[in-house]
């Protein structure tokens, strides 16, 4: 009675933590659902002819009834409730009840950059799902293991789970031959099944119908074993899910004798395990936020973030950069933001490229770059709701492709459930082309497209082609005027810095704040007076403010030594001046 | 009861299939319009044992009926959008319409009434195409190929298989491609292709015995690229092509494949040699092709441009300054040597550039595609089927088959009569098969898409499908034991002079 209370408190327990991590993580749940998309023939041809094919499907099902993260929040609740349930009824109302569902959801909260580059589909879904059938089926031979037909059971399942829940169905062959082996029953009997369907059934099938799978990878159907290499650690507590409940029904009626420490322990390790394998990365989190933010044009949500971090990755730097570029005060305000070049933090091998390649070459104007990267990170891992929804603005935008072609992407993104109004948008700009000047991104499109034509090698880094793509520019104006100039100013390019300067003041308005301190800098720097007192008028006269604070900052910083001491005096009162990123930030990484 | 309620079963049975073949009586007709239908199968010319052509309709309408009849009699009537016609009943119809004409009426019902649309019309060749079509389906990316298949298509019933796929050898650090499969002679005995980085090597088939070898030698710039078997010798001539790729910035091509050096190569199989064919340093020689009597080689070769300090990287700058020309040398099988070059179709002089030289059955024609710069026509949109009469030396496009799109990649059918290639046409980016008829009088008629059996995934599936290539039997192995030939280390090949 006592262990059945302990059972309830701890899979309350439990459930109140994986609501509190899934809050938490709500942009992860948004991205799951951006990266997946409505199994379709397609699905079918690749990854559907696959033993276990009912896992992928139903957890991309899943995941798609889940377009805001409160949804997947409570189906990946319901999941962990019912493997909790499921578990307790196979091996008993005990704490030990709980680990399947404990690993899954450790697995679940490991999940870190890697799901930008994931191979599996329904991730989010699916191995919670493939423990919850094997379960179910361990169930069914337990209701029925007095009779003469139990053992027939145990033989369809050994037989026909495989093909459809993968190593599932090994695991719950395991678990019924287990049980029947420990509870007595026909011992040689089981033990026959348990070589036969565990061992042989997978070859059984390779051999017969999968014949154009890998038979190095029969044992690993079902799991996202296309993901393995190189993450081991992150599928540890999958593998240990899969222990656990081919094991746990065996151990239904042993009883060890209770003791007070043990729910204690028990909470303890649960806790250390769950803080151990969450991937608690705060940049990945804003990073996500920002493209989240990004795509709803929630700019002010973006720069938001990007305070958040005082060492932010550059894909965080350019996600910020769009937020100012479509505000208006990129070179204005650029430099009051951290500036750095943290790595991504994954033991995965992730390129900037698969992370933000897509979107940020999208919000830069490189469209045919965006569709080309949405259709290699296709082919490389999987097609996604985002991948086609980025293809089908680049169709539409270029206004050169075939309609068909945009026809045919809104009507794959049509069969998501929760999609329907995003494709009427769209529909409506294929029907009426008028309409595609009130949206937003194509009017900022018409600004960025406004450049000269070139051809660049197979694979470069984002950030690298970008500031190259603008400092190349021959004749920029107005917005690619100033991506110009924040480029040149990124990359502390003087000469290129000044044929932009010389543009803009050809154009005539008001010098943005940092191009302004750029230019006095650049001048200074380069010992020309002329320069100096022509960027000082260009700024309003030496009594101007810009001016004013430049003489101050440089005749501290000819006094100044001891770099990292000075770096973060100077960081104090000139953090928010392109003097600082220029005189202090070093070393950024942006190819 | 019980027999009541199967004789009410029975009933409703009968009932229902009395109902679904019958054409609406009351149908309002002459409705102007012809009803609109994805692929678009009206007027073509197809041979009378090819799979049906199913089709959706895309007219508007809540319900529709189809009706085709035959001039020499037969009638097939399908009910629904998407027209499937039953296999046995197609056969049926078309053997017995040789080179006679199929009218397809489509009754569509309109707010409760039945509307027949204008009739159209297809023709049955009574030349046969070739039983099967081997074709690789892939995604239309550019360096990343982590899935995609080599398939075969039984073009009689419409049975397609899985010939090769490239997770048969998964390696998520490393991809594996396949490409340029060819047979000898329309046959399955003898072919080859190729498989690069995980286990590379080029898969040589003859007969029982199959090798993979690698055909690169430290005097040659490349492994073995398009491939052309002599059609009675053991020996295989290469292109070997040193090739960069580029991606435009804003062009509408979005990406350019160049050759800034190749050459061709001769494979003898028997000795595992390698030998120079042609290997002009300042011109560029691709994509070979024998004639039928195996006495001529024909292929494409360009003039290096005239830019300063020519270079791999250069060409991304002069890349549409290359012209190529359809060139060809003879052959003596003899003494197996091969005489001068020399040009059947000067596109240069025209600034033009002609690809993928195909010479028919007979040996008349010579089948190329004509765009306006480079090497790889499926990304140029103004890429178009051309044929040179070589008995005439008249040159004239395939103005019925070409489409505003890239239409590019393309062979012969064993017969001569039928020639398949590849087409952008319907959405400027997913290829697709295209067929058409070429007359006696060598002109080409309207061409019509591989179709597939539900005729939604024809159109809505996002793959392409290329190199298309005939043969009139099976291909003899299994995926299993192509995989595990392609699990073999590679024989190295050896350079002769």
């Amino acid at each position: 009675m006592k262990s059945e209370k302990w059972f309830r408190w701890g899979a309350a327990a439990l459930l109140v933590v994986a609501l509190a991590l899934l809050v938490l993580k709500d942009d992860v749940l948004a991205k799951m659902y951006a990266l997946s998309l409505w199994p379709d023939m397609t699905f079918y041809l690749t990854s559907g002819l696959q033993p276990g094919v009912l896992l992928p499907v139903l957890g991309s099902v899943l995941t798609q009834l889940c377009p805001r993260p409160w949804m997947a929040t409570v189906l990946i609740l319901g999941s962990l409730a019912a493997l909790m349930l499921l578990c307790s009824k196979v091996s008993g109302r005990r704490l030990r009840a709980l680990l399947p569902a404990l690993l899954v959801f450790c697995f679940l909260c490991g999940l870190d950059y890697a799901v930008y580059a994931m191979r599996a589909q329904g991730l989010l879904f699916s191995q919670t799902l493939g423990l919850c059938f094997a379960l179910l089926l361990v169930r069914g031979w337990q209701r029925i293991e007095n009779k003469t037909w139990a053992r027939l059971y145990a033989n369809l399942v050994g037989m026909f789970a495989y093909p459809l829940i993968g190593v599932y169905g090994i695991v719950a062959t395991l678990a019924i031959c287990l049980e029947a082996l420990c509870e007595g029953k026909r011992r040689w009997d089981y033990l026959v099944s348990l070589l036969v369907y565990g061992a042989l059934m997978p070859y059984v099938w390779a051999a017969g119908i999968f014949t154009h799978i890998d038979a190095r990878y029969t044992w690993y159907a079902g799991l996202p074993y296309m993901d393995f290499v190189g993450h081991g650690v992150r599928f540890v507590p999958l593998a240990l899910a899969l222990a656990c409940t081919a094991l746990l029904p065996a151990l239904r009626s042993w009883e060890p004798k209770p003791r007070a420490w043990q729910p204690v322990a028990a909470a303890l390790a649960a806790g250390l395990c769950v803080w151990g394998f969450t991937f608690w990365n705060a940049n990945f989190h804003l990073e996500l936020a920002m493209e989240r933010a990004a795509e709803q044009h929630d700019w002010e949500k973006v720069l938001r973030c990007a305070r958040r971090s005082e060492h932010p990755t550059r894909v965080m730097v350019m996600y910020r950069n769009v937020a100012l570029m479509y505000r208006g005060e990129l070179c204005s305000a650029m430099f009051t933001y951290p500036n750095d070049s943290v790595p991504i933090d994954t033991p995965s091998q992730i390129s900037q490229t698969e992370v933000c390649g897509v979107p940020v070459f999208f919000y830069n104007g490189l469209i045919n770059y965006s569709a080309r990267w949405a259709w290699e990170m296709s082919m490389m891992f999987q097609r996604t709701l985002e991948r086609y929804k980025y293809l089908a603005k680049v169709a539409l935008f270029t206004g050169q492709e075939n309609p068909a072609l945009v026809r045919k992407y809104l009507d794959i993104i049509g069969t998501c459930p929760f999609e329907g109004k995003w494709v009427r948008k769209y529909r409506g700009y294929l029907e009426d082309p008028s309409l595609l000047a009130q949206d937003e991104e194509y009017r900022m499109f018409l600004l960025l497209d406004n450049f000269e034509e070139n051809r660049r090698p197979s694979s470069e880094v984002v950030e690298n082609t970008l500031l190259t793509h603008y400092t190349i520019q021959p004749d920029p104006h107005g917005t690619m005027l100033q991506l110009a100039l924040a480029a040149a100013m990124t990359r502390k390019d003087i000469d290129t810095f000044w044929y932009y300067y010389d543009r803009l003041r050809a154009e005539g308005g008001k010098i943005p704040r940092h191009v302004g301190e750029a230019a006095i800098l650049f001048a200074y720097i380069e010992r020309n007076q002329d320069a100096v007192d022509a960027v000082a008028q260009d700024l309003g006269g030496v009594n101007s403010l810009t001016v004013q604070r430049f003489i101050q900052f440089s005749g501290e910083a000819s006094r100044a030594s001891g770099e990292a001491a000075v770096a973060e005096a100077f960081k104090e009162r000139y953090g928010d001046t392109y003097w600082y990123y220029s005189s202090f930030v070093k070393s950024l990484t942006t190819d | 009861m019980r027999r009541l309620c199967f004789g009410f079963l029975v009933l409703a049975a009968l009932l229902a299939v009395s109902c679904g073949k019958k054409v609406p009586a009351a149908a309002v007709s002459g409705a102007p319009e012809a009803a609109a239908i994805s692929p678009d199968y009206a007027d073509v010319v197809f041979p009378y044992n090819f799979q049906p052509l199913n089709f959706n309709i895309l007219s508007p309408g809540d319900k529709f009926i189809t009706r085709v009849t035959g001039a020499n009699g037969g009638e097939i009537v399908v009910r629904g959008a998407a027209v499937r016609f039953p296999l046995r009943a197609w056969k049926q119809l078309t053997d017995a319409n040789r080179d006679a004409d199929l009218t397809y009426t489509v009754y569509a019902r309109r707010n409760g009434r039945w509307t027949q649309l204008a009739d159209f019309k297809n023709h049955v060749s009574s030349d046969p195409i070739d039983e099967y079509l081997t074709y690789r389906l892939l995604a239309p990316s550019y360096e990343f190929y982590t899935a995609f298949q080599i398939r075969q298509r039984n073009l009689t019933t419409g049975r397609d298989r899985e010939v090769y796929n490239n997770r048969m050898h998964y390696n998520p650090r490393e991809q594996q491609c396949m490409n340029c499969h060819q047979f000898r002679n329309y046959r399955t005995e003898d072919w080859q292709m190729h498989i690069r980085q995980v286990l590379g090597g080029t898969l040589i088939i003859t007969g029982d015995e199959a090798r993979k070898v690698n055909l690169k030698t430290d005097r040659t710039i490349s492994a073995g690229v398009y491939p052309a078997w002599h059609p009675t010798e053991n020996m295989i001539v290469y292109s070997v092509n040193r090739t960069r790729q580029f991606f435009h910035e804003k062009n509408i091509h979005k990406l350019e494949v160049q050759d800034p050096a190749s050459d061709l190569i001769a494979y003898d199989i028997d000795r595992n040699e390698v030998r120079k064919v042609a290997g002009d340093p300042l011109a560029f020689e691709t994509f070979p092709a024998w004639s039928p009597d195996g006495r001529t080689l024909y292929f494409s070769s360009a003039q290096q441009p005239d830019v300063a300090q020519f270079s791999s990287d250069s060409i991304a700058i002069c890349f549409d300054k290359i012209y190529y020309d359809i060139v060809r040398m003879s052959y003596d099988p003899e003494t197996k040597a091969f005489g001068a070059p020399e040009t059947v179709y000067d596109a240069q002089s025209q600034e033009l550039s002609a690809q993928v030289p195909r010479i028919s059955p007979d040996g008349r024609y010579l089948l190329f595609s004509l765009g306006e710069y480079g090497t790889f026509h499926i990304w140029h949109r103004g890429s178009d089927l051309w044929v040179q009469d070589l008995a005439t030396g008249a040159s004239y496009p395939l103005a019925e088959a070409n489409s505003d799109d890239a239409d590019s990649y393309h062979n012969w059918a064993s017969g001569g009569r039928w020639i398949v290639f590849t087409s952008r046409r319907d959405d400027g980016l997913f290829t697709r098969t295209y067929f058409t008829y070429f007359d006696r009088d060598g002109k080409a008629h309207k061409a019509f898409m591989l179709p597939n059996t539900d005729p939604a995934e024809t159109y809505d599936r996002v793959l392409s499908y290329n190199v298309p290539e005939f043969t009139v039997e099976p291909i003899r192995q299994s995926v299993k034991t192509l995989s595990h030939y392609i699990s073999q280390p590679a024989l190295q090949a050896t350079y002769a002079e």
